[in-house]
């Protein structure tokens, strides 16, 4: 996005800092991850926080802008909630700077803090630029995964086994199940197929293994995204009295609704997914349409169609 | 009285040119090995540690002067040599001399081989193969006998063509003995420095008179059979075959040695000789390192220059083999670990294989089952011959056979105990049977207990004269249950939620937390806007851009849109009233085509779009963008014109 204004505005977001973190008033510095731009909210009980925002700029001010002035904007979809805060020039009028104070009643999973930045324009205040924005995460789910962490859990089990879930011991003989009302969503594999649990983490598997690892490691993601993409498209709201629709809460569903719009022709983010299917509610070509679209996109997604033109190729000959 | 050489007179009714017993043992210093390293094994003696030492010797000169004296070369054997060797054309052992004695006559020195060992049996027993076979000693049965093994229970040969070998590696086909025994062995009183000489040429004719192939050298007896000399010093150190010291055993000095597979080698080069021997060296420690490991046997190798000795190393399988060797003493010592956790550690399991009712009318027995010991060890960094592969030994603790099997992601040794090797110093009858089925199981080179299938199958003809058939399928299974075990221990990696599969999490890369190395070619991305101007004109927007895409074989349609942009990050999408592209870009259905080129990396297209004046609020009040609104492949007419072009 590269929002144009009628009116001159900064090219370059501002930077943003945040400092002087207190949940109840007591110090918590710690929680401050400036790598992540986020405030870590979820890992005590506290019912008020405070922190100092500050935001400057090395941009030269544009041409037709004077009298410039900030405020902070704290961000909540969850509950709604867009309140604004006044900024202060400091006393060396390099950078703005304000002490916010929210409660935490009025906040739910996430909220972002950011500078905008105005000045008249006409005789009429205008936002001319904006700085970076921090998540203040309340819920853990909404937390940055460290690195390497998978996106759901997985467990081996045999599906025949007095202890597998229902849903597997029905059907004893397949090979994965994505139970998707699992906090989070959990693979299960059937360790009872001879042979499968070592071909799948075979990680130096060799020429046919290999092949066939990696094909049916192709078939179980694609099993995977789609078991995800069913159940986010569930959790589109389309939205009442004119309110833009909404999406899954969790944040796996709200990563692959990401990822898929980045695939399908008509979306390129979250938001126009959900519009997207929004808009098929009761349109039945439109979803057959949407479907097929998404099957092919998650083929291409999960290497599924690269991983099976590479097998046939390798095994033209064989 | 002086020794001498004598062939007997051909016989009207039969000849024989050579002795074929010795093309059953394979050439190349791994044979030598095998079934020298095995003869001596088998000879030796219950007690202390025996010695066995391998000396290459390299004579010129004077010295190889008296050693042709000692061994009357000029007077008798060269003579009966170069009249076997006009047998050539027509024979190959005959063949075989006529080379040999042309490169030892072209050669200033001349090559020995001389294998002793010591705290063995040593050459017992009466010099003729008289009367009743059951007291032969192991003199007849290595110089007069072929085909006879009479070894005990456990030993590792049983056809009798093992002692094949020295003559096989000599170019003279000639080999000459020494042998100390027990005093409680004597023969006749004697019992010190029994020598003899063998040669096993081809029938051949000199001085108008004919003779049989099989030559020997010692003293002659009134009735013309040649005997034994015994300890007669000067003549045992004329012809190289000094005894270290007074345990019993045997030297055996094979005259002109040669490598069979390596003929030119060896005549006058002493380094030629010393790579001989390192070659020696690492084939017994390849074959005999359990045997070597367990103590029973010391074997020396070196290289004697004349009378001086340039090189000598005990060979030692630890330096080498030094997984192996560490998991044998631990197996021994009762150390077993219960899991494969670094290395060092090893773990045992139990491998059943179902022997044979025994058919023999002095030693019957019904078929049982035996359980092998199957060890298993982790490699270390150093890289092997034997890393890999289960090594098959049983009492003799000659390497008979390996099964070679890789894991991924896992190096390890391995060895299979059969029969009387699990226990050596106390096997148990069973044991003691089943060491005894799998050594009638073994083909004469040794080296097989499991019958391969098509070309690589072997006759189990030994088993057939002592055991219940079927065998087959027992010697088959013990394959299939060792790889069982081995599938058991590196077949399935170690199970742990912490690492989830990464041939499925590496296709789900675009969920956050990515686990793998991505799919191997990322998505495409969508086509992006630059926007270069924006400006509000006579009540609308009026918007210059770029798009750019990347250049793929489909070609791009995308439509853009232009979106009015709330506070709260939404945004509503509104009309254009124009759109144009530069001229070379075609539009179609308000969507900008991109054909694919056959070259770059990029498609761009420039627009200016002019938006409707029918807005949702005033143009000067709003933020606007351009997005993407649809991206879809190029219409196919399109693509394939630019594409040709």
């Amino acid at each position: 996005m590269s929002p144009r204004f009628p009116w001159p505005t900064f090219a370059e977001q501002w930077d943003c800092k945040v400092s002087d973190l207190l949940f109840d008033g007591h110090d918590a510095a710690l929680a401050v991850s400036p790598d992540h731009l986020a405030i870590d909210g979820h890992a005590v009980d506290w019912t008020e926080v405070q922190l100092t925002l500050s935001a400057s700029t090395h941009e030269p001010i544009p041409e037709g802008l004077a009298d410039l002035s900030a405020y902070a904007l704290v961000t909540c979809g969850a509950t709604q909630l867009r309140l604004a805060y006044p900024m202060t020039y400091n006393s060396d009028q390099t950078s703005f700077e304000a002490t916010v104070t929210i409660h935490r009643s009025a906040l739910a999973g996430k909220a972002t803090v950011a500078a905008q930045i105005t000045s008249d324009r006409g005789g009429r205040r205008r936002v001319v630029g904006s700085s970076i924005a921090w998540t203040l995460i309340l819920d853990k789910r909404e937390a940055p995964e460290r690195m390497g962490a998978a996106p759901l859990k997985t467990t081996w089990v045999d599906f025949a086994a007095g202890e597998a879930p229902q849903e597997a011991r029905r059907n004893p003989s397949t090979y994965c199940y994505i139970d998707i009302n699992q906090d989070p969503p959990t693979l299960l594999l059937n360790s009872g197929i001879d042979g499968f649990q070592s071909l799948i983490l075979a990680d130096n598997a060799k020429l046919e293994r290999h092949r066939h690892r990696d094909l049916l490691g192709a078939m179980i993601a694609k099993q995977v995204a789609n078991s995800l993409v069913r159940a986010a498209v569930d959790e589109i709201d389309p939205g009442e009295f004119g309110a833009p629709p909404t999406g899954p809460t969790s944040r796996i569903l709200r990563d692959i609704c990401e990822a898929l719009a980045q695939e399908l022709p008509e979306t390129e983010t979250a938001e126009d997914l959900y519009e997207l299917v929004a808009n098929f509610h009761g349109n039945g070509v439109a979803a057959n349409q949407f479907w097929a679209d998404v099957d092919l996109a998650l083929d291409r997604m999960t290497s599924l169609a690269e991983t099976v033109t590479k097998v046939c190729k390798e095994v033209k000959h064989v | 009285m002086e020794p001498t050489w004598a062939w007997e007179k051909q016989s009207r009714s039969y000849a024989n040119y050579g002795n074929a017993n010795q093309w059953t043992v394979n050439a190349g210093l791994s044979s030598l090995a095998r079934e020298s390293a095995q003869n001596s094994n088998d000879a030796r003696l219950p007690g202390p540690r025996a010695d066995l030492v391998y000396s290459f010797i390299m004579l010129s000169g004077d010295a190889r002067m008296r050693f042709e004296e000692a061994v009357r070369w000029n007077t008798e054997l060269k003579p009966h040599l170069s009249a076997m060797a006009k047998a050539a054309a027509g024979a190959v052992t005959a063949g075989q001399l006529q080379s040999g004695l042309a490169a030892i006559e072209g050669a200033e020195s001349l090559a020995l081989l001389r294998i002793a060992d010591y705290g063995a049996k040593g050459l017992t027993g009466p010099e003729f193969a008289e009367g009743d076979p059951s007291v032969y000693g192991n003199f007849i049965k290595l110089c007069r006998l072929e085909l006879f093994s009479g070894k005990d229970k456990t030993s590792g040969g049983s056809f009798g063509l093992g002692k094949a070998v020295y003559w096989r590696f000599s170019r003279l086909q000639t080999v000459l003995f020494n042998s100390t025994i027990r005093p409680e062995d004597e023969v006749e009183g004697k019992w010190r420095n029994r020598v003899i000489g063998v040669n096993q040429g081809v029938v051949h004719q000199l001085d108008g008179s004919n003779f049989q192939g099989r030559g020997f050298f010692g003293l002659a007896e009134t009735d013309g059979h040649i005997a034994s000399v015994w300890n007669d010093v000067g003549l045992v150190d004329s012809l190289q075959l000094k005894r270290e010291d007074e345990r019993p055993g045997t030297s055996a000095l094979l005259v002109g040695f040669h490598d069979p597979d390596e003929p030119e080698k060896g005549l006058t080069d002493i380094g030629e000789l010393r790579s001989f021997a390192k070659t020696l060296e690492a084939a017994l420690e390849e074959e005999f390192w359990p045997l070597l490991t367990r103590e029973r046997l010391r074997v020396r190798v070196e290289v004697i220059d004349g009378d001086r000795v340039v090189y000598e190393r005990t060979v030692d399988p630890e330096e080498q083999y030094t997984e192996l060797a560490r998991a044998l003493r631990k197996f021994d010592a009762g150390h077993i670990d219960n899991a494969l956790v670094e290395v060092g550690d090893i773990v045992a399991r139990d491998i059943p294989i179902e022997i044979s009712a025994r058919t023999d009318a002095d030693e019957p027995h019904p078929a049982f089952r035996h359980t092998a010991k199957l060890v298993v060890t982790l490699s270390d960094d150093q890289h092997d011959s034997l890393e890999n592969k289960v090594c098959l030994f049983r009492q003799p603790e000659m390497i008979v056979q390996t099964i070679d099997k890789e894991f991924e992601g896992r190096t390890y040794h391995a060895f299979l105990l059969a029969g009387a090797a699990i226990r050596p110093d106390s096997p148990s009858a069973d044991e003691e049977r089943a060491d005894d089925f799998l050594r009638f199981a073994e083909p004469p080179a040794h080296d097989q207990w499991i019958p391969g299938s098509g070309r690589t199958k072997t006759s189990q003809a030994n088993l057939t004269a002592h055991y219940r058939a079927p065998w087959i399928p027992n010697l088959r299974n013990i394959r299939q249950s060792v790889l069982d075990s081995l599938s058991d221990l590196f077949g399935a990696p170690t199970i742990s939620e912490d690492k989830p599969p990464k041939s499925i999490f590496r296709n789900l890369g675009f969920l956050r937390g990515d686990t793998g190395s991505g799919p191997s070619t990322p998505p495409i991305p969508k086509p992006e806007i630059r926007i270069h101007n924006a400006r509000v004109a006579d009540g609308a927007w009026h918007v210059d851009f770029e798009v750019r895409a990347k250049n793929r074989p489909e070609g791009w349609a995308v439509t853009p849109k232009l979106a009015f942009l709330g506070l709260d990050g939404g945004r509503t999408d509104v009309e254009w009233s124009m759109v144009d592209a530069d001229s070379d870009t075609e539009l179609l259905n308000g969507a900008i085509i991109l054909p694919a080129k056959a070259r770059g990396r990029v498609l761009t297209a420039t627009v200016h779009a002019v938006s409707t004046t029918e807005l949702p609020i005033p143009p000067g009040e709003s933020a606007i963008d351009v997005r993407v609104a649809r991206a879809d492949i190029a219409p196919i007419s399109t693509k394939h014109e630019e594409v040709n072009q």
